[in-house]
């Protein structure tokens, strides 16, 4: 029997499959907020100059996998928050550009709102002693 | 909402896989450009700041598939895998693959077949415009209005032509309002002057209304107009695609020609399309011509009003013609049926007083979608019957299948434990049991079309007569097809799933070991296809008595005494009427054929009749005893007028009085011969000869009748049906109701031998009189059993199917169950076991198995067969002989299905076997 032929056989490439699942679930909430975030302030972006960005800002969130930007990607593309065109580098070879849409920035100012209200309730909580529960 | 969009982004990905995995590799070899760029102004060597920025970008591999995994459906790449990988499995045991899709053909291609003929004949609608906005006109009979008379074969369709006229005047309500009705009873009601040679053709009279009011253009030249039906328009004529194409080999210049249609010359002004097939299903008129009164062309062939009419269109109470009508636009159903049942109430009540309101009929309007539904109520439960059986069939092709799977199961092991040791999960392996199991039935639906595709042409041919072809569109439509796949899913999932589920349950470390150490699992396994075989023999027992039945009710049929002579006679109908013949002319013309038929030689004797028997065709009248004073009570007669040497001639014989003979004519006493069914059900004892009776609800002493003789009863109108009382008149006296009648002629050999030279006799007297049915009465009584036929013959078919599938299930699973017990059987031979032992044992192991499924399937069967009751006579639905003759050849024929595997089990040679690992 040819293993590799068989369509379960192939599952053998990606080993940890589970764990990183849950690891994406989790950047994947906040990497796309970033995304739209750096969208809204810089305009169009190629995906390389959006992982800069948000190198740049978040420190090392980004400083491996770079690549697990693309796929978030697709999703606020196929949500309908950005929309994506080919235009010309820096180097003036092809790259997919990507702008923010109407729906994308209703959606960071929902999300925005929402995460500002969050931390600052985590933020209490964290700055509270114990004698505030008293 | 966000879902949505997805999901809707991911569906339209699904057709654009390549694109877009080139559009993410350019973006990714872009994204590495750049970084490296980027290290190699920071100082980095080319190569260093390349292999930095690929470290940096991650591993592109997880990416894609998280990448793909977003943009689409994973469930449709893997499913297109899954087939791709299900087809190789499946060529590379070519044989297994072979038999089951064959086995799934089977059943798939007789459900497909029996469903093309329930959507022929129930679920198609009319091939006109909107169809479902035609309404159908008909009345509660149960509420006889006693000047009714009718003609024709559903008297809740039925309406007069003046009624039909008021209806039609409706035009607040009705758009358009159309009445039709068959010139005869049969096929063959019309004689067609082509070339000055008579043929016969299926003739339909029709009002202006009616092609506009379908909404069928026709195919060349016009329809049926309102202008053709006025007194002195000339006459027109419209003939159906297949007609065109049968007797004028579609001679476009059709149009104009002149045809004679029973003497009288018509012009063909059009030709219909060929999908159109008139307003019923089942049947398709050749000819269409406009109302008219001529007495050479009437409705049903039948003298106006029961010959109390001058026409058709005076005929108030003479109901003869189907109506249907399309709505105003606007007018719901119920609108336009109160508005017209107020019409209809006038109507009846105008010759009619009751003494209550509630004993008036009230008129409905059915929506007529389908058409007139007279092959619908017919057939309906017959079919449903069918499509049971079918059913069956199919759960024990898949029972079959799954057995079949289950024992490849040990052979797919090693695979399937290799394949779980290595990470797949049990669903996904399920997934991909399942994809080849739904994969083998759409194998099997596509060639099951096939099957279907002609075995449906066969059944409508098994469901015609000779005299009434039925005429269906039986081409595979949408429904046919959904109704396929659908089937084809069902039953992938339903043999495919138990199976799966069994397979993938597996110890994974004794299982790649492969030994025989697992014995455990391989017994539950066992178990499912033991109860798998007992299954298939229930059903298949279940089916058998099912057409045992049937086999039964056919033979019963066929042995009935009809208390006529069938042998070596042969019938056939005149309509002289046609040729203008009447009254004293008509039956001096009958007299006189009938004389020279009498005096040919090989004839032993000939009379004639009203309708032959098993013609299926009969006059029903109220009559009326006298000295029952003023009772007004009216008995339901069966009539039929014969000519002289009736009774000897068929084999009737007369128990009192005297016989009608050749001095009963115009000229002599009314005179009328009962039977004894007339005579016990209505003279209560009394002796009938000399008493008088008349028709309708009171005795009429100008009209009466004396009764000269009684004959013993005989059926001769339907074999199904109950004796009726019978009244038979002397045809000569009774001139002015003459039409149609049949010869009997009863042959002194064999009765294909003088059909020549009876053509000649008719020829003789007048050559434009074309012989009708002419069939010997085994045909005759063939044609009236061809349901029972059908049915005797398809469930035999589909009980041998399920035999054979059954059996062969229980063969593979013995021949299975000794292959994998070899071994045991080597030691026990070895112990000293005589080969005799060994062969009782493995026949008692099949044989338990096929009794346990004869004694569930007598349970089932006795449910089964009371829903077929009515369609079976002359046995009981639990007649003991047929249960018991049905379980014993099962019992038989699975000793030999075990018997093979148990003589491969005595010849184990125990050195060999022991040695078998």
């Amino acid at each position: 029997m040819e293993l590799c032929n068989t369509p379960v056989g192939n599952q053998k490439l990606r080993i940890p499959k589970e764990t990183m699942k849950q690891k994406m679930d989790v950047l994947q909430g906040t990497l796309a907020l970033m995304i739209l975030k750096t969208l809204d302030v810089l305009g169009p972006l190629h995906g390389y100059g959006i992982a800069r960005r948000i190198e740049q800002i978040s420190g090392d969130l980004l400083a491996v996998n770079q690549g697990t930007l693309y796929p978030v990607l697709l999703k606020l593309e196929q949500e309908g928050s950005i929309s994506s065109e080919w235009g010309a580098s820096e180097h003036n070879r092809r790259a997919r550009f990507y702008r923010l849409t109407r729906d994308g920035r209703k959606q960071l100012q929902a999300e925005t709102r929402d995460w500002n209200q969050t931390s600052a309730v985590i933020a209490r909580f964290f700055a509270a002693k114990s004698e505030d529960f008293s | 909402m966000k879902i949505l969009k997805r999901s809707l982004a991911r569906l339209r990905n699904l057709f654009s896989r390549h694109q877009d995995d080139q559009r993410l590799k350019e973006e990714i070899a872009e994204h590495v450009a750049l970084q490296t760029a980027e290290n190699i102004r920071a100082g980095l060597s080319s190569a260093e700041a390349r292999r930095q920025a690929l470290l940096k970008f991650g591993v592109v591999e997880s990416m894609t598939e998280d990448y793909r995994s977003e943009r689409r459906f994973l469930f449709f790449d893997t499913l297109v895998q899954d087939v791709r990988y299900a087809f190789r499995m499946l060529l590379k045991a070519p044989g297994f693959t072979a038999v089951a899709v064959l086995t799934l053909a089977l059943g798939i291609g007789a459900n497909t077949a029996i469903f093309s003929l329930v959507d022929a004949v129930m679920l198609k609608s009319l091939p006109v415009k909107n169809p479902q906005q035609l309404v159908l006109f008909q009345w509660d009979d149960n509420k006889w209005a006693p000047q009714f008379g009718q003609t024709g074969w559903d008297s809740k369709y039925s309406f007069s032509y003046p009624a039909f006229q008021q209806f039609r005047a409706q035009t607040n309500v009705l758009s358009s309002a159309f009445a039709w009705v068959p010139l005869g009873f049969n096929d063959e009601n019309m004689t067609v002057g082509i070339n000055g040679q008579p043929t016969l053709a299926n003739g339909q009279m029709v009002t202006g209304d009616y092609f506009s009011g379908l909404g069928v253009t026709p195919l060349l030249g016009r329809g049926i107009n309102e202008a053709d039906e006025n007194p002195g328009a000339p006459r027109v004529a419209v003939i159906s695609y297949a007609y065109w194409s049968r007797r004028f080999a579609r001679d476009a210049s059709i149009i104009g020609r002149n045809v004679a249609l029973n003497g009288i010359s018509f012009t063909i002004v059009g030709v219909t399309p060929s999908s159109f097939y008139g307003v019923q299903v089942g049947t398709e008129p050749d000819i269409w011509v406009p109302f008219d009164d001529k007495p050479n062309m009437r409705p049903w062939s039948t003298q106006p009003g029961g010959g109390t009419a001058a026409s058709v269109y005076t005929a108030r109470n003479w109901l003869c013609v189907n109506v249907m009508a399309r709505l105003q636009n606007g007018v719901t159903r119920a609108q336009a049926q109160s508005s017209l049942d107020v019409l209809f109430h006038n109507y009846v009540t105008a010759d009619w007083h009751p003494d209550n309101e509630s004993r008036v009929p009230h008129l409905f309007l059915a929506q007529a979608t389908e058409g007139l539904p007279q092959l619908q109520e017919g057939t309906a439960q017959p079919l449903y019957i069918l499509m049971a059986a079918v059913g069956l069939v199919l759960l024990i092709a898949c029972a079959n299948v799954a057995t079949l799977l289950l024992a490849r199961a040990s052979a797919r092991k090693k695979e399937i434990s290799v394949r779980l040791a290595i990470g797949a999960s049990r669903p996904r392996l399920i997934r991909q049991l399942l994809t080849e199991s739904v994969l083998m039935s759409l194998l099997g639906a596509a060639l099951g079309l096939v099957f279907a595709a002609w075995g449906t042409r066969a059944l409508v041919a098994l469901m015609s007569s000779s005299s009434n072809q039925l005429i269906l569109d039986v081409n595979a439509d949408a429904k046919v097809l959904l109704f396929t796949l659908v089937a084809a899913v069902l039953t992938g999932i339903l043999f495919g799933l138990a199976p799966a589920f069994r397979i993938t349950r597996i110890e994974l470390a004794a299982a790649m070991k492969d030994t025989a150490a697992n014995v455990s699992d391989a017994r539950d396994k066992h178990r499912l296809g033991k109860s798998l075989i007992v299954f298939q023999v229930a059903v298949s027992l279940v089916l058998m008595i099912g057409a045992g039945l049937f086999v039964r009710t056919l033979v019963n049929f066929e042995n009935k005494n009809f208390g006529f002579d069938q042998q070596n006679l042969l019938s056939f109908g005149l309509d002289p009427t046609r040729a203008g013949y009447h009254d004293a002319r008509l039956v001096s013309l009958y007299s006189q054929l009938l004389d020279r038929i009498q005096s040919l030689p090989g004839v032993k004797a000939a009379t004639l009749v009203e309708y032959a028997p098993f013609y299926g065709v009969a006059d029903n009248n109220d009559t009326s005893i006298e000295g029952e004073g003023n009772k007004s009570v009216s008995y339901n007669v069966r009539s039929q007028m014969v000519g002289p040497d009736f009774f000897t001639a068929m084999g009737i014989p007369i128990i009192a009085g005297r016989a009608i003979n050749r001095t009963d004519t115009a000229a002599s006493p009314k005179i009328a011969v009962i039977d004894e069914t007339f005579a016990r059900k209505f003279f209560h004892g009394q002796y009938p000869i000399g008493q008088r009776f008349s028709g309708g609800d009171k005795f009429d002493p100008k009209n009466s009748i004396e009764i000269v003789g009684v004959a013993k009863s005989a059926e001769l109108t339907d074999p199904h049906a109950e004796l009726k009382p019978k009244a038979y008149y002397a045809y000569a006296q009774s001139a002015k109701y003459l039409d149609t009648m049949f010869f009997e002629v009863r042959a002194q050999g064999a009765p294909a031998n003088i059909i020549s030279e009876l053509r000649d006799a008719v020829y003789q007297l007048d050559p434009g009189l074309p012989l009708m049915d002419l069939k010997t009465q085994t045909e005759e009584t063939a044609d009236a059993l061809s349901q029972e036929r059908l049915f005797a013959r398809l469930t035999t078919v589909f009980g041998l199917i399920a035999l054979l599938l059954a059996m062969v299930g229980l063969y593979g699973t013995m021949a299975y169950s000794v292959t994998r017990k070899t071994h045991e059987i080597g030691i026990r031979m070895a112990l000293g076991a005589k080969p005799a032992n060994v062969l009782a044992m493995v026949i008692r192991q099949g044989i338990t198995l096929a009794l346990l499924g004869v004694a569930i399937g007598i349970v089932l069967a006795l449910g089964a067969t009371r829903l077929i009751s009515s369609m079976i006579f002359g046995v009981t639905p639990y007649d003991p002989v047929t249960f018991f003759v049905v379980a014993a050849v099962l019992v038989a024929v699975a000793f030999l299905a075990c018997f093979i595997p148990a003589r491969r089990a005595m010849r184990v040679d125990p050195m060999i076997a022991l040695r078998y690992e």
